[in-house]
Parts: C-alpha cells; sequence; structure tokens
C-alpha cells in the first residue's frame, strides 16, 4: 500500500513537470523564431539618435538653400 | 503523535509517501536551480521587449536633440552645432552601451543570462541618467 501512495504522488509530480521536459525538445522552432524577433529588435535601436536629431536639423537648413538657389536639385525641379 | 506531513507516522513506521513526495518535489526545484537561467525563448523575449523600450527611449532622445539644436542655433552655425553635439555625445554613448549590452544578453549562455541581464540593467540605469541630465522628459 505505501509503494502504491510513492508511486502515485511521484507519478503526479512527473505529469507536472513533463510538458516543460517535453517542451525543451519540441520548442526549438520557436526559440528560433523568439531569437530572430529579438534581433530584430535591437537592430531598429539608433546607432546615434542624439546626432539624428541634431543632423536633422541640420539637413533642413541645407534643404532650404537648395530651394532658394538657381541650381541643385530643387531648382532643377522647379523648371 | 500526527503531523500534517506524514499523519501515520506514529502509528505505522513506514516512509510517508507525502514526505517523498515533497522530497522529490525539492529535488526537481533544485535540480531546475542547477540548470540556471531562462530558457532561451524566455532569454530572447526579454531582450527584445528590453530593447524596445532602448529603442523608444532613442526616439525621445532625437526628438530632445531636435529641438536643443533648433532653439540653440536658430542660424546653425557650425561651432554651435558643434556645441550641441558635444553635449548630446554622451547620451549617444550610453545608448550605444545599452545596445551591446543587449547584444551580449542575447548571445550569453542560460548560466550567464543572469549577469548578462544585470548588465543590461546597469546600462539602462546610466542611459536614463545622463538623459535626464540632459533634461529628457522620460
Amino acid at each position: 500500500m505505501p509503494v502504491a501512495q510513492i508511486v502515485i504522488a511521484a507519478l503526479g509530480i512527473i505529469a507536472q513537470a513533463l510538458p516543460g521536459f517535453l517542451a525543451s525538445f519540441t520548442g526549438s522552432a520557436d526559440d528560433a523564431a523568439a531569437l530572430d524577433k529579438a534581433r530584430h529588435a535591437i537592430a531598429a535601436i539608433p546607432h546615434h539618435p542624439a546626432l539624428d536629431g541634431i543632423n536633422r536639423w541640420r539637413d533642413e537648413e541645407v534643404d532650404e538653400i537648395t530651394q532658394e538657389l538657381p541650381i541643385g536639385p530643387a531648382a532643377q525641379r522647379k523648371r | 503523535m500526527r503531523t500534517l506531513l506524514c499523519p501515520s507516522r506514529a502509528a505505522r513506521p513506514h516512509v510517508c509517501p507525502l514526505f517523498l513526495a515533497f522530497a522529490f518535489a525539492i529535488f526537481l526545484a533544485f535540480m531546475q536551480g542547477c540548470a540556471g537561467g531562462p530558457t532561451p525563448r524566455e532569454q530572447s523575449q526579454a531582450v527584445e521587449v528590453s530593447a524596445r523600450s532602448v529603442e523608444a527611449l532613442a526616439r525621445a532622445l532625437t526628438l530632445a536633440a531636435y529641438e536643443d539644436a533648433r532653439q540653440s542655433c536658430p542660424d546653425r552655425l557650425p561651432d554651435c552645432m558643434s556645441d550641441v553635439e558635444a553635449r548630446w555625445a554622451p547620451a549617444d554613448a550610453s545608448i550605444l552601451a545599452a545596445r551591446l549590452a543587449l547584444i551580449s544578453w542575447l548571445a550569453a549562455n542560460q548560466e550567464d543570462a543572469w549577469m548578462a541581464a544585470s548588465a543590461f540593467a546597469m546600462a539602462l540605469d546610466d542611459a536614463t541618467s545622463v538623459l535626464r541630465r540632459l533634461g529628457v522628459t522620460l
């Protein structure tokens, strides 16, 4: 009788642990997809965000100058 | 004497199954602890979410630097723009450090995952401190 109780208790615990154990073998595709998403998320982080903002202000000046000058892409578009 | 764990121990001196089950559960927990760290999927998901946070931080940084350059240098004089760039350089360096910490975290094995996560947390804390010092609203 005690042996049966031990076996039942052990089986109960194994039944709880089994899905996670099996998932470690079958979840490799999900692991690869999660890794890919993480890589994409890291790649989306700008390298120099502050400099990008400063350069955006600087580039707006360039656009204004090319629009005013009789040369350059903006002037050519007007012609 | 009856106990909750082993009610019949005094009556019948056998090995209590509940006690064995409890010991087995501790053993399983111990083995999980020995395996150490999160699963690869959990680690990737944590890195992804953290990377999105850093990206949001970087976007706020871009806007703040743009506004600073626009207000500080309305004439866009080169010397003035250089000063603004120098002022914001530490912020770019801190974001870069956080990005590198994320790459290390993603590449870390299970044993080193917690250490890599901790390194990223410190890098992120450093980045937010730098941004706050520069007046970026977070």
